[in-house]
């Protein structure tokens, strides 16, 4: 590849990074999350921390009772009921989420697998709050957020493409991480090597995040082939059947039959046993109900959940959801992004290789700062060392920050969810106003003062976790809670590795400063002349 | 590869970039000229190529849904690479007119076939 490329590239992938990089670690940080999102959710809603039932759990006996309870609460001034929305339990959700809609609004709830309706969680937990926040900053009015968020996802494409090609040496800087070096130096290689190791699962997790919502982000094809109604083109795609109400009353069949007919199915199919996911109920008690029933997928790549639709008051298989080879390919792609597949390495290949995400779009963030500090040591440079700061320490004390309100507010906080969400936006604002005053009487960041705080946090929430619930980890060991052992297992690591770094970030400060060169006046290392050089 | 096709600037000898390795050529409406190209007129030329793309398919037998999403695909993996071109190319200007011209035929073309079709 040529030189001249290489220089004109250089400018692309410096400002995509300075202007997008800290949006892109908050989102790889959310997404890593959210690979152990259920795990996450079991530790912040204590009351879900139950046995998995050793039987297939029965809709009729269970989800049926307290469907109809949600159901006549919902609608007893005369609304009528559109649907029902069972989601089974399984290893890493063991109970049951039941959800309703009624013209006059929905209500949800979720129950143990023997029937036991739980109290509302008052938190929305990874689910409903790492999750969202992932994949939409929480902006759904016009779908803002997933507009954001693909625009960032595209400009990683073209800074991993841009930073192969900038950095032609790759093979030889694999196996180069001068870690003793001068800080600049030693940034450089720790964002060549993570870029190299990780490059393959960068590519994918970007570009395959995008695919999910391709629909919603390019609508091209849509707009000229549907007239832009988005849910026609899915309904056509992966082939969702529909039907109106009739309007008659009729008793809908019962429901474990057609559990039992579906499971048949698929096992003749895959020769496995495929364990159900969702059952759902349109129409419910209308001579037009129908019955949709999808299947987990632990077992297989894609997310295409092969939707049977029974009717409900025959018992006729209506339908059968079966996506083209095209749309069959962008399920794949988006199961591959999903990690809903059961297998615990590459489950934790995809958390490491996520925070490896962070760690490469930081250290590029901050070997720009190391560099430009002289030259720009003004508002703009602080603006950029404030938001490094910010979305890297300042983001991991929000979550933990959140993470300790989680188990230290009060059960009868009203809108306790919120309160919790508040203490996320407070402490995450906080830390990039902490940064920014730092910053105008300190050279760096304010680093040593987050790494330790982070490490404080994670210790405090590992504590309320234990004092809270009564799940230390002999305990949580005894009654199988994997999940939360898991968690707190990730807490103290993480308490360990802030704390170290604060240490060093001590010694480091002490030895550095008597010689008064700051980093970047010493040496003005460019990537073309390390490469040269 | 996803790299531009042809090397920019075959026709002037790049520059080598003034001020150190980092910084964008040029004054400021030329960056944002450049950035507008890379974010809007890449959009531009992908949503061309995405609606042509389904159309065509569906004319030539594909499922609309089918051609919607291959076409959305192919589109979306061409994007960093037309990006970059439009941000490291020789003349903003070429730039453009590519990215405008492309995006403006590929559309019209979309909405003629499928008013053939219908």
């Amino acid at each position: 590849m040529s030189k001249a490329l290489r220089a004109a590239l250089l400018w692309p992938h410096t400002w995509m990074g300075v202007t997008l990089g800290g949006l892109l670690i908050v989102i790889f940080f959310m997404g890593s999350l959210t690979v152990f999102m259920p795990e996450i959710d079991r530790w912040m809603m204590p009351a879900t921390r139950v046995a998995m039932p050793g039987a297939p759990v029965s809709v009729d006996a269970i989800a049926r009772p307290l469907l109809e309870q949600l159901t006549a609460q919902r609608a007893a001034g005369g609304a009528t009921v559109r649907d029902w929305l069972v989601e089974m339990p399984d290893a890493r959700t063991p109970v049951l989420q039941l959800r309703v809609r009624t013209s006059a609004g929905g209500a949800g709830m979720m129950a143990t697998a023997d029937g036991r309706r739980l109290p509302p969680p008052g938190t929305l937990g990874a689910s409903s709050f790492f999750y969202p926040l992932h994949y939409c900053l929480l902006l759904r009015p016009g779908f803002i957020g997933y507009w954001i968020v693909a625009l960032a996802a595209v400009a990683m494409m073209a800074g991993l493409v841009s930073g192969v090609v900038i950095h032609a040496r790759i093979f030889q800087d694999f196996f180069t991480f001068r870690l003793r070096a001068h800080p600049q130096r030693s940034l450089l290689d720790l964002h060549n090597l993570m870029g190299v190791l990780a490059l393959p699962f960068h590519l994918m997790i970007t570009f395959s995040g995008i695919v999910i919502v391709l629909p919603v982000v390019f609508p091209a094809g849509t707009t000229l082939l549907y007239a832009g109604d988005m849910n026609r083109f899915y309904a056509e795609a992966v082939g969702n059947y529909d039907r109106p109400a009739v309007g008659a009353a009729a008793p809908l069949l019962p429901l474990d039959p057609l559990v039992d007919r579906a499971r048949r199915l698929w096992a003749a199919e895959t020769g496995r046993d495929v364990a159900v996911a969702q059952v759902g109920v349109v129409h419910p008690g209308d001579a037009g109900a129908y019955v949709r029933i999808t299947r987990l997928n632990d077992d297989r790549v894609t997310l295409h959940n092969d939707p049977l639709y029974f009717d409900g008051v025959t018992g006729t298989l209506l339908a059968r959801g079966r996506p083209g080879p095209v749309v069959g390919a962008q399920r794949f792609i988006a199961g591959l992004h999903e990690v809903h597949f059961d297998h615990w390495t590459l489950r934790w290949l995809y958390f490491l290789q996520g925070l490896g995400g962070c760690v490469l779009i930081a250290t590029g963030l901050l070997y720009w700062l190391e560099k430009r500090r002289v030259r720009h040591d003004g508002r703009g440079w602080r603006a950029v060392a404030a938001t490094a700061c910010a979305t890297t320490t300042g983001v991991v004390l929000a979550t933990l920050a959140m993470m300790v309100a989680n188990r230290l507010l009060p059960a009868a906080l009203p809108s306790r969810e919120l309160a919790e969400v508040a203490v996320f936006f407070g402490v995450w604002i906080g830390t990039a106003a902490h940064a920014d005053l730092h910053l105008r009487r300190h050279p760096d960041p304010p680093w040593r003062a987050h790494a330790g705080l982070v490490g404080g946090l994670a210790l405090v929430a590992m504590a309320a976790n234990w004092i809270t619930t009564g799940d230390h980890p002999i305990h949580a060991w005894a009654e199988g809670h994997g999940a939360v052992l898991g968690v707190d297992g990730a807490l103290a690591v993480t308490a360990l590795v802030a704390f170290f770094a604060a240490w060093r970030l001590e010694g480091g400060r002490a030895k550095a400063r008597p010689g008064g060169a700051r980093s970047g006046q010493t040496l003005a290392i460019t990537p073309m002349e390390a490469k040269n050089g | 590869m996803t790299t531009p096709a042809s090397p920019p600037a075959s026709s002037r000898r790049p520059r080598p970039p003034r001020r150190g390795g980092g910084a964008p050529p040029g004054g400021r409406l030329h960056v944002l000229a450049r950035v507008l190209a890379a974010i809007v007129g890449t959009y531009a030329l992908a949503w061309g190529f995405g609606a042509l793309g389904a159309v065509a398919g569906t004319w030539l037998g594909m499922a609309p849904a089918e051609a919607t999403t291959l076409f959305a695909l192919l589109a979306l993996s061409a994007m960093p690479g037309i990006a970059l071109w439009a941000l490291a190319a020789g003349r903003v200007m070429r730039v453009w007119a590519v990215l405008a011209l492309g995006a403006l035929v590929q559309i019209a073309l979309a909405y003629l076939v499928r008013g053939a079709g219908a």
